[in-house]
């Protein structure tokens, strides 16, 4: 079997086993606390993928999740461990809204595009600052970026309750954005936005960046050998700028969406956790472009369903967050103890064919 | 005569892998057996299990006639055997004394005085000469093994098993360790030596015993027949023939010019002392020294990997000084680096990528940024072909290869882009006989061409077959240059010990 597809394939069985694990333990839970778990968890998945408005609602909250996981993946697999998505959300969702609201009669085919850069800008800024420190001064750039997701998170919420408040209010909230700043709707009467396209464009552009490309080469090269890469004439500092600069404007294009899409304003703390959530995404997808996608698609339709669930079954919402720790913990586990499911499953049925695979192998 | 150890049938496995296949070996009372094989081949886990590091699977270990269940190191020196492995055991900070009693005493009074009186005697008896109250890290690295054998003995080992005692000896120092070993003998102590340089396991043993693929396929009792070609054969399994062929060859222009160089370590300790060297066209300049002598900062300021304090480098008239890697690949650099490992290779990407660590942005793998598979893939084949690397597929993670096919990617793909200055650093360290030949060929090869060469290594036998002239490092400094026909092992390895000698600087100043 192709080794590609033989490690495709083992961090999909990983991922699934790992969901059933979730699933056990939440479903003795259930039984503990006296609901009725083959029916809660048919509530989750009705909420999450059935009918077009479930269906969407789940989509859109994917959508921020894929974007910002990419940019995660990106910075892993480059060896620079960006942790300050929240920061760059935050920025990024801020500049968007600012350049929403400001920028005045220009067409949508000039405002968008305007309003999604400035995020990028915004975001991939606040990630140079840690990366910059990483590489002039050596400082560890997940406590750096980490300590300025705060600095992001208070100064936006410092804009909204002062010079960029919206008038006629008393929340701290922007005002609107113009309407030629907004992305169209996809399906009337639903959240999900014309943003699903570019999500879907920037997953196939990364994956074939990462996989196709001299860049994506050296980017691998670099998270998977440093040494050696700098060795061979890779200028690692700039390929380690690269990815985190690209990670924080991915981070910001992650908040942008969201106003850009649905929100139209910005509120104080719209989309808690996010940045965070992404390095899940990130680590469940294995930091492949494809796999960020299906995992942010799964934990956006988790989190749809899961308000489904909790107005049809009573059964709060929390519960969600212990299935995500699982999953993580599991995927993580078995990434980390490096299974060969595959190598397992046929191992039982013909022991001397893996033998003499290694032999070859060497 | 009963043998003081007798090992008898032993087999280890390793998973699938078979270590030691029924391994019988004997050792008698007041003789230097040797036990040569290649990397792999099994001697670190005979002798592991001997000192009770593995259990072994089947077989039994005799000592003096009776049978012994070893199951820890601790065991292993009740029954009197000892070991003094490669990477010594010592702390720096204690004194000689310290270090030798450290562990042993078990009365709660510790007298010092009648300890350092016993090792004086011991140290004398057996011409092991230390001084007991010296600071370990005050020692010579001859001295600090000197030490550890020191150790070893006063335990009551009667049985000393060392591994490749000799990897960081001078010729000089190898010299003074034979001539404890020959005391030792005299005095009924036996000893198991492994190493793999031919040589010396000649000049030292009484029998020599091969290990090959875990077996023990010769066991050599009267060495007067002997000679390295011998054993040689006998290692690998096949016919082999030592030595190189080298044609003679006027040198061309000066390729590498090292001016005044220093490189500083990252505490801003100077490392590289005012280093001059120079490499010309289609020579190969040997640079021999003990390891740990800056060989590794004196490579890496010439490859532009760290940065100069002072002195310049030039490669093809250009100054290199403060330009990045890349810039000195361009100028013509090929690096065979020391560590293939975190240096050489990125051992999770493919073999496939891992042949074009240096090329992939060049045309035609790479268009417009866009990587052109159709003329990867072709280059790959050549590659795998014309190198002989062995790998079930151009996917296969270069980790999962054996270390000469991994060193035969990194050779293959330096000497392919056809580099005028070529660093090959400890290029056979750890490779089997069949991969050293195949990297010397390749050397000579590129000698041949024009490039030239700067060869470093602690294998004085490799430095001489192959170089022109051979420079010498000591303590960061060059103690000297000899042309090849002056390079005798003695007097490298005296420059090698830090003795500067007057012929050779003269002839390193002209």
């Amino acid at each position: 079997m192709n080794k590609r597809v033989r490690s495709v394939l083992n961090s999909l069985i990983s991922v699934v086993l790992a969901l059933v694990l979730a699933f056990v333990v939440i479903g003795i839970l259930l039984m503990w606390r006296g609901y009725d778990p083959a029916a809660t968890f048919l509530a989750l998945f009705k909420g999450a993928f059935v009918g077009k408005s479930n269906l969407s609602a789940s989509l859109v909250l994917a959508i921020p999740l894929i974007l910002g996981g990419l940019g995660i993946a990106l910075s892993f697999r480059c060896g620079i461990f960006n942790i300050g998505g929240e920061g760059q959300l935050y920025l990024g969702a801020f500049a968007a809204t600012w350049l929403g609201v400001n920028l005045q009669g220009l067409p949508f085919f000039l405002h968008i595009p305007i309003c999604l850069l400035g995020s990028m800008l915004f975001g991939g800024m606040w990630a140079l600052i840690p990366g910059w420190l990483k590489i002039k001064k050596g400082y560890n750039e997940t406590i750096t970026s980490v300590l300025l997701n705060y600095v992001g998170l208070y100064f936006v919420n410092y804009t909204l309750a002062s010079f960029f408040k919206g008038e006629g209010t008393l929340n701290n909230q922007s005002p609107k954005i113009q309407e030629s700043a907004m992305l169209s709707r996809l399906i009337p009467g639903t959240e999900l936005s014309t943003s699903l396209y570019l999500t879907i464009a920037i997953v196939i552009l990364f994956w074939f960046i990462f996989y196709k490309t001299d860049i994506g080469f050296k980017l691998r090269a670099v998270g998977a050998n440093g040494e050696a890469a700098r060795t061979s004439g890779v200028n690692t500092g700039k390929y380690l700028l690269i990815a985190i600069i690209t990670s924080g404007a991915l981070s910001g294009l992650a908040g942008s969406v969201q106003i850009l899409g649905y929100q139209h304003l910005l509120v104080q703390n719209f989309s808690p956790n996010t940045g965070y959530d992404i390095i899940s995404v990130a680590l469940m997808g294995s930091l492949h472009p494809v796999g960020v996608a299906l995992a942010g698609f799964l934990l956006g339709a988790l989190r749809s369903g899961a308000s489904v669930m909790q107005i049809m079954m009573g059964v709060p919402v929390t519960i969600l967050y212990i299935i995500q720790g699982i999953v993580i913990l599991s995927v993580l586990g078995f990434s980390y103890a490096k299974i060969d499911f595959i190598g397992l499953v046929s191992g039982l049925f013909s022991d001397s064919k893996r033998g003499m695979e290694k032999e070859a192998a060497k | 005569m009963t043998p003081v150890l007798s090992v008898r049938n032993i087999t280890k496995r390793f998973g699938t892998n078979t270590a030691n296949d029924h391994v019988t070996f004997d050792l008698y009372p007041g003789e230097v057996h040797s036990l040569l094989g290649e990397n792999g081949a099994g001697k670190s886990t005979l002798m592991n299990v001997i000192y009770g590091v593995y259990g072994a699977d089947e077989g039994e270990i005799f000592v003096n006639g009776k049978r012994a269940e070893i199951a820890s190191p601790k065991e292993a020196i009740g029954l009197g055997i000892g070991m003094v492995h490669q990477h010594f055991m010592l702390i720096p900070a204690f004194t000689v004394a310290e270090n030798i009693v450290l562990g042993m005493k078990k009365e709660l009074r510790l007298d010092m005085k009648q300890v350092e009186a016993q090792i004086l005697e011991a140290s004398q008896k057996y011409d092991l000469h230390v001084d007991p109250h010296a600071l370990v890290s005050t020692l010579s690295v001859g001295e600090q093994q000197r030490v550890e054998i020191l150790k070893v003995l006063f335990r009551g080992a009667k049985i000393l098993i060392l591994d490749e005692p000799t990897a960081v000896l001078t010729p000089q120092e190898t010299e003074e360790l034979f001539k404890i070993l020959r005391n030792l003998k005299k005095d009924g102590v036996s000893v198991i030596f492994i190493s793999h340089k031919l040589n010396e396991v000649l000049s030292i043993s009484d029998r020599v015993s091969i290990l090959r693929r875990g077996k023990i396929t010769n066991c050599f009792d009267d060495l007067s027949q002997c000679d390295p070609q011998v054993l040689a054969s006998a290692m690998v399994g096949y016919q082999v023939r030592l030595g190189v062929d080298k044609a003679e060859q006027e040198p061309g222009e000066t390729v590498l010019e090292v001016r005044d160089l220093r490189v500083d370590d990252e505490r801003k300790r100077p490392i590289i002392k005012d280093f001059n060297l120079s490499v010309r066209a289609g020579e190969i300049v040997g640079l021999a020294g003990v390891d740990g002598n800056g060989q590794s900062e004196l490579i890496k300021g010439i490859a532009g990997l760290m940065p100069l304090s002072g002195g310049k480098v030039v490669l093809c008239g250009q100054e290199m000084n403060g330009k990045p890697p890349r810039a000195f690949i361009d100028a013509g650099l090929g690096h065979i680096p020391e560590d293939r490992h975190r240096q050489g290779l990125v051992l999770s990407m493919s073999v496939l990528e891992n042949l074009f660590l240096e090329t992939i942005q060049d045309k035609p793998y790479s268009k417009a940024h866009v990587l052109q598979k159709k003329a990867i893939t072709e280059k790959a084949k050549e590659l795998v072909e014309f190198n002989d690397i062995r790998t079930a597929s151009l996917d296969l993670e270069a980790g999962a290869l054996s270390g000469g096919n991994q060193q035969k990617i990194i050779v293959g793909r330096i000497l392919d882009q056809e580099p005028k200055l070529l660093i090959a650093a400890h290029p056979t360290r750890g490779l089997d006989i069949g991969a050293t030949e195949f990297v010397h060929r390749c050397i000579l090869k590129a000698r041949e061409r024009g490039c030239a060469v700067l060869l470093v290594s602690t294998e004085l036998d490799e430095i001489l077959a192959l170089s022109d002239r051979v420079a010498v490092i000591y303590e960061g400094e060059c103690m000297g240059v000899v042309p090849q026909a002056q390079a005798t092992k003695n007097a490298i390895g005296l420059l090698m010990a830090g003795v500067k000698n007057k012929e050779a600087s003269g002839t390193a100043a002209s």
